[in-house]
C-alpha cells in the first residue's frame, strides 16, 4: 500500500495526462452526442420552442399536459403496450421452444440451427418489405394460403398484429442463439437423472432447464423490452403510423412531430414521457426478478 | 435381435424426428426462401398473386432492372464506409478509454467508469432529434460525417466492460503486473 503510493507520488506530467488523453475522445463523443442531447431533451421540455427549436419562454409541465391531453399521443402509448406485452413473451417463449428442440445435436441439426438463427441476419428494412409482400392483400401468399380476405396492413384491427408478427419473427434468431447456448451448457447428469425419475419432456422443460436458464431469459426480457418500447422503424416503413393511427408507436410519434411538424414541443416531451415508460417497464422487470430468477445452480 | 431391432426402431425415429425439426426450421426461415425466389421470378408471375413460390421461368431480369434503375453499387459503397469508418473508429476510441480504466490509475476513476457505462441507460432513439438538430447545426446533414459521427460512440460499452473483466481475470491469475 505505501509503496503503491509512494508510486503514486512520483508521477511525472505526462503520466498525469496520459488517462486524460486517452478518455478524451470517447468523453467527447458520449457527451455530445448522448449526455448533452439526453439532458437537453430533458431542459427542453419545460420551454416553449419556436419551429426552429430555440427557446421562447419557460412554460414549467404545460408540454407535458398538452401532449397527455393529445388523443393521438395516448393511443400511441397504448398501441406501444400492446406491442411490448405480446412481442417480448412471443418471441422469447417460442426462441425457448425451438432451442428445446435443437438442444440434443443429431446429424442434421446444424441445418436446422442455421435456419432457426437465420431471421437474425436480416437487416429490419429487409424484413419489413419481404412481410409486406407476404401480406399483401391481392397478391401475398398469406391470403393465398389460407383463403382469408383481409386486408392486414390497411385494417386498422390487424395492421398492428402483423407487426407484431414481423418483430417476434425478427427476434427470434437472436433469442434462440442465447438460449440454445444456456441449455447446451446444463449439466447432462441433471438431465439424465430427471429422465430416468421419468419426468416427461414437458416436465423437465418447465421445472428444470426453464428455472435454470431463467438468467438468461431475464436478459433476454430485459433486452427486447427496452428496445421494442422504443420501436418505430417497423411502423414508419410499413404503416406511417397507418390506418387510423392504431401502428403509432411512442417514439414514431416523437420522430413526426420533430421531422414533419418540426413541433418541438411536443417531440421533446414525448421523449421524456417515452424514457420515463420505458424505465418504470424495466424497473418492474427488475422487481419480478429478484422473485423469479434463480442463480444459485448456474 | 431384440436389441438390433430397438436400434432400428430407434433410427426410424430418429430419422423422423429430424425430418420434422428441418420443416420447423425452413417454416421459419420461409420469408427468406420465399423472398430468394421471387427476385428470379417474372413480374407477370408476381403480379397473378395466389400460391406461388417456385419461379415458373428462372429470369435474372429484376436484378438487370434494379442495377438500372438505382445506383446500387453507389449505395452498397455508402453502407460500406458508413459501417467500415464507424466501426474502425468506435473499436479505436473505446480500446483506447478501456487501455485507461484497466491499467492506468488516476483521482474518480470509479466515478468516471459509471458515468460512462450510465450511458447504456439512454435509448439512441430518446437523443435521435436532439442529435439530429446538433448534426444540422454543424452544418453535416447529408455528409457522411454527418451520418457517422453520431455511430461513433453507441457500443462503447462493451469494452469498457471486457477491459475492467480483463483486470479482474488478471489479479486473479496472479500475473500482477498493474
Amino acid at each position: 500500500m505505501q509503496r503503491a503510493k509512494a508510486h503514486i507520488k512520483k508521477k511525472t506530467l505526462f503520466q498525469k495526462i496520459e488517462p486524460v488523453l486517452y478518455l478524451a475522445p470517447a468523453f467527447l463523443l458520449l457527451g455530445v452526442f448522448t449526455y448533452y442531447p439526453f439532458l437537453k431533451t430533458i431542459v427542453e421540455s419545460f420551454f416553449r420552442l419556436n419551429s426552429m427549436g430555440e427557446i421562447r419562454e419557460f412554460v414549467g409541465l404545460e408540454n407535458i399536459i398538452n401532449i397527455l391531453h393529445n388523443a393521438k399521443f395516448i393511443q400511441s402509448i397504448g398501441n406501444t403496450l400492446k406491442f411490448v406485452v405480446f412481442s417480448v413473451p412471443f418471441s422469447v417463449g417460442i426462441a425457448f421452444i425451438l432451442a428445446m428442440i435443437a438442444s440434443k445435436k443429431r446429424t442434421i441439426s446444424p441445418f436446422y440451427e442455421t435456419f432457426f438463427s437465420l431471421p437474425m441476419a436480416m437487416s429490419m428494412s429487409v424484413s419489413a418489405m419481404i412481410f409486406e409482400l407476404m401480406f399483401s392483400p391481392t397478391l401475398g401468399i398469406v391470403n393465398a394460403i389460407s383463403g382469408l380476405d383481409i386486408k392486414w396492413l390497411n385494417d386498422k384491427h390487424t395492421a398492428l398484429w402483423v407487426i407484431i408478427i414481423i418483430q417476434v419473427w425478427m427476434n427470434l434468431g437472436y433469442n434462440f442463439l442465447f438460449i440454445l447456448s444456456a441449455i447446451r451448457g446444463l449439466s447432462v447428469d441433471l438431465l439424465e437423472s430427471a429422465n430416468l425419475e421419468g419426468a416427461n419432456a414437458v416436465q423437465i422443460a418447465v421445472k428444470i432447464i426453464m428455472p435454470l436458464v431463467s438468467p438468461t431469459l431475464f436478459f433476454l426480457v430485459c433486452n427486447s423490452l427496452a428496445k421494442m418500447m422504443m420501436m418505430s422503424g417497423l411502423s414508419l416503413i410499413l404503416t406511417k403510423g397507418g390506418p387510423q393511427g392504431s401502428t403509432e408507436t411512442m417514439i414514431s410519434f416523437m420522430y413526426k412531430q420533430a421531422t414533419e411538424n418540426s413541433n418541438y414541443n411536443a417531440a421533446y416531451p414525448c421523449a421524456v414521457l417515452a424514457f420515463s415508460i420505458t424505465m418504470v417497464a424495466t424497473l418492474i422487470t427488475f422487481i419480478y426478478e429478484k422473485k423469479g430468477v434463480n442463480y444459485d445452480m448456474q | 435381435m431384440i436389441c438390433n431391432r430397438d436400434r432400428l426402431k430407434r433410427n426410424i425415429s430418429g430419422i423422423i424426428i429430424q425430418g420434422l425439426y428441418l420443416c420447423v426450421g425452413l417454416m421459419i426461415a420461409f420469408p427468406i426462401i420465399y423472398a430468394f425466389f421471387i427476385s428470379f421470378m417474372e413480374p407477370s408471375q408476381v403480379l397473378t398473386g395466389g400460391i406461388n413460390i417456385l419461379p415458373k421461368r428462372w429470369t435474372f431480369e429484376n436484378y438487370r432492372t434494379a442495377f438500372r434503375s438505382a445506383p446500387l453499387m453507389r449505395f452498397m459503397w455508402n453502407s460500406f464506409v458508413i459501417a467500415f469508418v464507424s466501426s474502425i473508429v468506435r473499436i479505436i476510441v473505446a480500446a483506447m478509454a478501456a487501455f485507461a480504466f484497466a491499467f492506468l490509475d488516476f483521482p474518480c476513476k470509479n466515478v468516471i467508469f459509471m458515468i460512462m457505462l450510465a450511458s447504456m441507460m439512454i435509448p439512441a432513439d430518446i437523443v435521435l432529434v436532439a442529435n439530429y438538430r446538433t448534426v444540422s447545426q454543424l452544418g453535416w446533414i447529408n455528409t457522411y460525417l454527418g451520418m457517422m459521427i453520431v455511430f461513433f460512440c453507441f457500443g462503447l460499452k462493451h469494452f469498457y466492460v471486457k477491459a475492467k473483466l480483463y483486470v479482474i481475470f488478471d489479479i486473479t491469475k496472479g500475473s500482477g503486473t498493474y
